[in-house]
């Protein structure tokens, strides 16, 4: 998991497997722990422990079978994969907020599954404060996959693959909360987007062209105190300004019950934004060129509006229209199509 | 040689120290030549009745007639204060308990090798400590296994157990589209994980014993018998009325709820 291979890291959370199965059933685990996961040098330390929950192939396996399921869901309609589908960042494409089950509607719109590793919170309003939990939000969710974590669980346990899978991963066939859980993340934690042109530049493979080095510029005078280089996002969440819908979302308030989060939500990675749309987290946007004239002309003026977004008196960010050419030029740069076409990221 | 066999001998100790920490059933407690057994038998009650799911109405102080449908609590972190001063916590892969009316074997919680001794009181969380509540998920295995017997005490959408969920019917509720009259009450928030503070509604009780206190004896059992009142859920200070608070899960008032239910716990008798 660190391009060190050779770091006493890989090895202490192998023989922390090893022991723990040994311990609990008596069986050997996999002698093979080869690290799937690159970390890219020019991104910061990941915040996910990986020491807990060690990446190797086997669980990365199991984990993308497991995404790809219909079976996780209550009448084995929707997986994971359904919300959140590769070409489009691993979001819904085309939709302003996810469809689930018997095509129920969400209230907002499904996020793009990227460098996980480095996130410290999950969903719009950071409810959930680990990769590991993250899926039973969703699988339980009556409009996305509406069912029961235990019946997935029992469902599982039929299945001679997964009772392979889960050999091959853990070194026994026991189907549990947590193998099931890890093994989701072991496959997300795969999935790291860090071979965009923008990451060409920053590796000194490639220069800007004209119009995207001036919208660089401008994205990291007006729009990286936010959303920080090279993630794109610092974690926080931000009341931009979004007129509340007829919905009256309150965003990160409905979770930490304070009044200054009213409306605020996180702040997305924008990596890869070019094919995530719409935009938002209800998705009211449905191209990039409206998402970035919000900055500029839609700002509402909120009690706890983020202080970045109001300047003597006005709202919003000044901009030309030639600037948000530049910008969304910049913007481009963040889609890394290697990502996007990544047989090991697809369905098996 | 000698280097090789004390290796070896780390390594074996590396392996038993991840066995023991790996498997959430072993546990670390020190050895007290066995000690003896408590059993915890939670008694849910309404006033002076016993709760029956579904079953008889009681009348709150504000008058509001209601029937119980689900009563459910997480109790953990169980320490023993002897009366010589000692305390004996019990081990904390060992003390969560999930506490559910329908279901009978889950009224009782044991607590083994318990050293010899007179002890005077007790106290316990009612929910999940903030520790565990953000722990590992191989770390939450049984009682608060998040997938299995833990599900419906467990928020998805907002990390963290439910430490108490109360539902029932009432006229005094607002009528739903369904006919139902239904108050609920879902009690959980054990303060957030930075950046995310919550609400912390983690209460801890210390109840005496009453009498001569409770003699624990090498190899041999003994129950202690808690009442619940869940009556005090309505009836404390202050007043909880369904008709004001038909719903409260996550909202700032579930810690007057969580209050009020703090009072709930008194030791009967110890036999």
């Amino acid at each position: 998991m660190y391009t060190d291979r050779t770091s006493f890291g890989m090895i202490v959370p192998a023989i922390l497997l090893l022991c723990c199965l040994v311990g609990c059933s008596g069986e050997t685990a996999p002698a093979e722990v080869v690290d799937p996961m690159s970390i890219p040098a020019h991104f910061p330390a990941p915040v996910y422990d990986f020491g807990r929950n060690p990446v190797t192939p086997a669980k990365v396996e199991l984990g993308r079978a497991l995404f790809y399921d219909g079976r996780l869901s209550r009448d084995g309609s929707i997986s994971c994969g359904s919300c959140h589908q590769q070409q489009s960042g691993f979001t819904q494409h085309g939709h302003d907020v996810s469809h689930g089950i018997e095509d129920r509607l969400g209230t907002r719109n499904s996020q793009t599954i990227q460098n996980v590793a480095w996130q410290r919170t999950f969903f719009w309003d950071g409810g959930v404060h680990d990769l590991d939990v993250q899926p039973l939000a969703p699988i339980a969710n009556p409009a996305e996959m509406d069912e029961r974590f235990e019946n997935i669980l029992e469902r599982l346990r039929g299945i001679p693959a997964y009772r392979d899978r889960m050999r091959r991963a853990y070194g026994n066939d026991s189907v549990t909360t947590t193998r099931v859980l890890q093994a989701l993340s072991a496959f997300m934690l795969t999935l790291v987007s860090a071979e965009s042109p923008y990451d060409d530049v920053l590796r000194g493979r490639r220069s800007f062209t004209a119009t995207e080095g001036r919208g660089h510029d401008i994205f990291a005078r007006e729009c990286a105190p936010c959303h920080a280089e090279p993630l794109t996002t610092d974690g926080s969440f931000r009341n931009t300004g979004l007129h509340p819908s007829s919905l009256d979302d309150r965003g990160r308030a409905t979770v930490t019950l304070r009044p200054e989060d009213a409306y605020a939500f996180r702040v997305p990675s924008l990596r890869n934004v070019e094919v995530t749309g719409p935009y938002m987290h209800d998705g009211r946007y449905r191209t990039l060129e409206a998402a970035v004239r919000h900055y500029v002309r839609n700002v509402t003026d909120m009690e706890h509006l983020d202080p970045l977004l109001r300047r003597e008196g006005r709202t919003g960010i000044p901009l030309t229209d030639d600037d948000v050419m530049d910008l969304v030029a910049f913007l481009q740069t963040l889609t890394d199509r290697t990502f996007l076409n990544d047989p090991r990221h697809g369905e098996p | 040689m000698n280097q090789i066999s004390s290796l070896r001998a780390a390594a074996l100790g590396l392996a038993v120290l991840f066995i023991m920490s790996g498997c959430g059933n072993q546990t670390t407690e020190p050895l007290n030549d066995g000690g003896g057994t408590v059993v915890l038998e939670f008694d849910n009650v309404v006033g002076p009745q016993e709760l029956v799911l579904s079953g008889p109405s009681y009348v709150n102080a504000t008058g509001e007639s209601f029937t119980v449908t689900t009563c459910r609590y997480f109790i953990s972190n169980v320490v023993l204060h002897r009366q010589d001063g000692a305390l004996y916590t019990i081990p904390q892969d060992s003390s969560y308990f999930l506490v559910d009316e329908a279901v009978a074997a889950s009224h009782l919680a044991t607590l083994s090798k318990i050293p010899a001794g007179t002890y005077t009181s007790i106290s316990f969380m009612i929910g999940v400590d903030s520790l565990r509540s953000a722990s590992d998920v191989s770390r939450r295995t049984g009682v608060l296994d998040p997938g299995a017997a833990a599900a419906d005490m467990y928020w998805v959408w907002n990390s963290g157990y439910i430490f108490m969920k109360l539902e029932g019917s009432s006229p005094a509720a607002p009528e739903a589209p369904s006919g139902e009259r239904m108050f609920r009450y879902h009690v959980g928030g054990f303060g957030g994980i930075a950046p995310t503070p919550t609400i912390n509604n983690i209460r801890t009780v210390r109840l005496s014993i009453p009498g001569e206190g409770m003699k624990v004896q090498r190899d041999k059992k003994t129950t202690m018998h808690l009442l619940a009142d869940i009556m005090r859920i309505f009836d404390a200070t202050p007043n909880v009325s369904i008709a004001a608070n038909p719903t409260v899960m996550l909202a700032p008032f579930s810690s007057t709820i969580a209050d009020n239910y703090a009072t709930m716990f008194s030791v009967d008798h110890v036999h």
